[in-house]
């Protein structure tokens, strides 16, 4: 594997991760607002 | 004065950040980089996801569930949760993370004082070897460098929850912006792009060697911090509905990226600093303190505009310590507070120990790598203690009770009651002989001896001296923690006089 490609997979997998997480709380936030 | 209106944290941010700033401390700015590089680059980043996933979260989401349900510090929440015997248990994750923090300040300490000597170029062109023996041993200028960030902790502690919250809003992105700045130069210095290969490539052979899995599972028991009870103690200020399977994801996610960061800013200058790949390993294997002090110290005197970037390296290394000691020293705070001690009481009394047990490794460096090695290998106990605690509950019933709430995004499968009710306890355990046996090996004529600091002798004297300590006041303790808030069917307000 391509050093290129391994740094994609690693990065996927933490920055990505967190990316995904804060989406996940953005939109999990404005659900239970929109319910209160 | 403590703001009597915040009822726990503030924001949604500010509560991320402050999860984020417990986790990221200087496990991610000294220790990831060392041991990505030693355990096969990308292939240690993969079994660290791994671990994190198996060990880390599932503990994690223990600790936030225990600290919500109870809205008590360690003790009260294995009192409450599991009945008064069991109490000892959150009584030794309080004890051993108070223990850690004492010596943990003590970094600071060394941190600030190479702050200044940064901003002065007081260490350029001396031995930098001997000018950190200097530094570390009986200096009481680092020493007064100890006692001051302990003082303005003290004052964040006592402005409250919603103090904290503004402290790791500012310092977290403060350090996302340093390590940014940092990772930038060095990827830009010639020759790092040896170091970014190095720092990504994945050596699938590494994922086949038990030591790179064992090395992942330290890495994340030392820096995530499943078992230190600071997610449990800050879990206590957490609203009844917040999503705590999201908190604790980003906790894991957002600690894991500072590290990726940590490697971009550290293994590309390593690499384009050193005269060889080899030697840049041997930088990498020379210890936390040894590349920190010593080898990075020593690239920034080579490096243009280094003064500066060392500055900002160092601040960013304070500012990951502080956010951390902060979190730490909420643990020891709000255990005292479980007593009924008024916040101005329980802080004070947080501090005074800090103060008093920090001095010894404040004063020496032999004094700090022993209680470094100490209480690194008994915090493992606690991860233990908490699979403990889901069995003992029953973890399908805490799954579906706790974990899976109608407002949670993210609901736990039955993964989760598996890797926090075995997998993590069982690998832990593997972890902790793993330590000694190791520990046996390093020094084969000695290990029994209790007076060989670095040994395992030691380890084991003084936990167990723990253990009966604390076996021993273990009824006094749960009776004089007041009230009870758990109701065993959902989370409860955060009580009034936590607010």
């Amino acid at each position: 594997m391509s050093w290129i490609l391994s740094m994609v997979v690693c990065l996927l997998l933490t920055w990505g991760a967190a990316g995904f997480v804060i989406h996940k709380m953005i939109r999990n936030g404005k659900r239970n607002s929109s319910q209160s | 004065m403590p703001d009597k209106k915040s009822a726990g944290f503030n924001s949604r941010m500010g509560l991320m950040m402050t999860l984020i700033g417990g986790s990221v401390g200087t496990g991610n700015i000294w220790r990831f980089p060392r041991m990505a590089a030693l355990n096969g680059g990308g292939a240690f980043v993969i079994a660290l996801i791994i671990a994190s996933f198996i060990v880390a979260l599932p503990i994690l989401n223990a600790e936030m569930l225990l600290g919500r349900a109870t809205r008590h510090s360690g003790a009260g929440a294995f009192r409450d949760f599991l009945g008064d015997k069991y109490t000892w248990m959150g009584t030794f994750m309080v004890s051993v993370c108070m223990l850690i923090t004492a010596y943990y300040m003590a970094i600071l300490g060394w941190v600030f004082r190479y702050i200044g000597m940064s901003l002065t170029g007081s260490y350029l062109g001396k031995d930098l070897a001997l000018v950190f023996d200097r530094t570390v041993n009986g200096n009481l200028l680092t020493y007064l460098w100890f006692v001051i960030p302990v003082l303005v902790l003290a004052v964040v502690l006592y402005k409250g929850i919603g103090s904290i919250e503004k402290v790791n809003m500012f310092m977290i992105p403060a350090l996302f912006l340093i390590c940014a700045i940092l990772a930038i130069r060095a990827v830009t210095l010639p020759g790092s792009l040896e170091g970014v290969k190095y720092f990504f490539n994945i050596d699938w052979n590494y994922l086949v060697i038990p030591t790179t899995w064992l090395n992942a599972l330290s890495q994340c028991s030392w820096s995530i911090g499943p078992g230190f009870c600071l997610t449990l103690a800050y879990a206590v200020y957490t609203q009844p509905k917040s999503d705590l399977s999201l908190n604790t994801s980003l906790q894991v996610f957002g600690n894991q990226s500072f590290a990726m960061l940590a490697g971009l800013m550290v293994l590309p200058a390593v690499f384009a600093m050193a005269s060889s790949p080899a030697e840049a390993y041997a930088a990498c294997a020379s210890g936390n303190q040894g590349l920190t002090f010593i080898t990075l110290t020593g690239m920034f005197q080579d490096m243009p505009g280094g003064r500066v970037l060392s500055v900002l390296f160092f601040t960013g290394l304070a500012f990951a310590a502080f956010t951390s000691a902060i979190g730490m020293c909420n643990v020891g705070q709000t255990f005292l507070m479980d007593f009924g001690w008024s916040r101005k009481k329980a802080v004070a009394g947080t501090v005074l120990f800090v103060l008093v047990v920090g001095t010894p490794s404040a004063l020496s460096l032999r004094i700090f790598n022993n209680q470094d090695w100490v209480w690194g290998v008994a915090l493992l106990l606690s991860t233990i203690f908490l699979g403990f605690a889901m069995n003992r509950y029953g973890l399908e019933k805490v799954r579906i009770t706790f974990l899976n709430q109608p407002e949670n995004e993210w609901k736990m499968g039955r993964w989760w009651s598996v890797c926090a009710g075995w997998i993590a306890p069982i690998m832990t355990a593997i972890m902790i002989i793993w330590w000694m046996a190791q520990s046996i090996a390093w020094f084969p004529d000695d290990w029994w001896d209790p007076t060989n600091l670095d040994g395992l002798a030691t380890v084991v004297l003084q936990t167990v001296l723990l253990l009966l300590l604390l076996s021993v006041t273990n009824r006094k303790i749960a009776r004089s923690i007041k009230r009870k808030y758990f109701n065993g069917k959902d989370f409860p307000e955060i009580p009034e006089e936590y607010r």
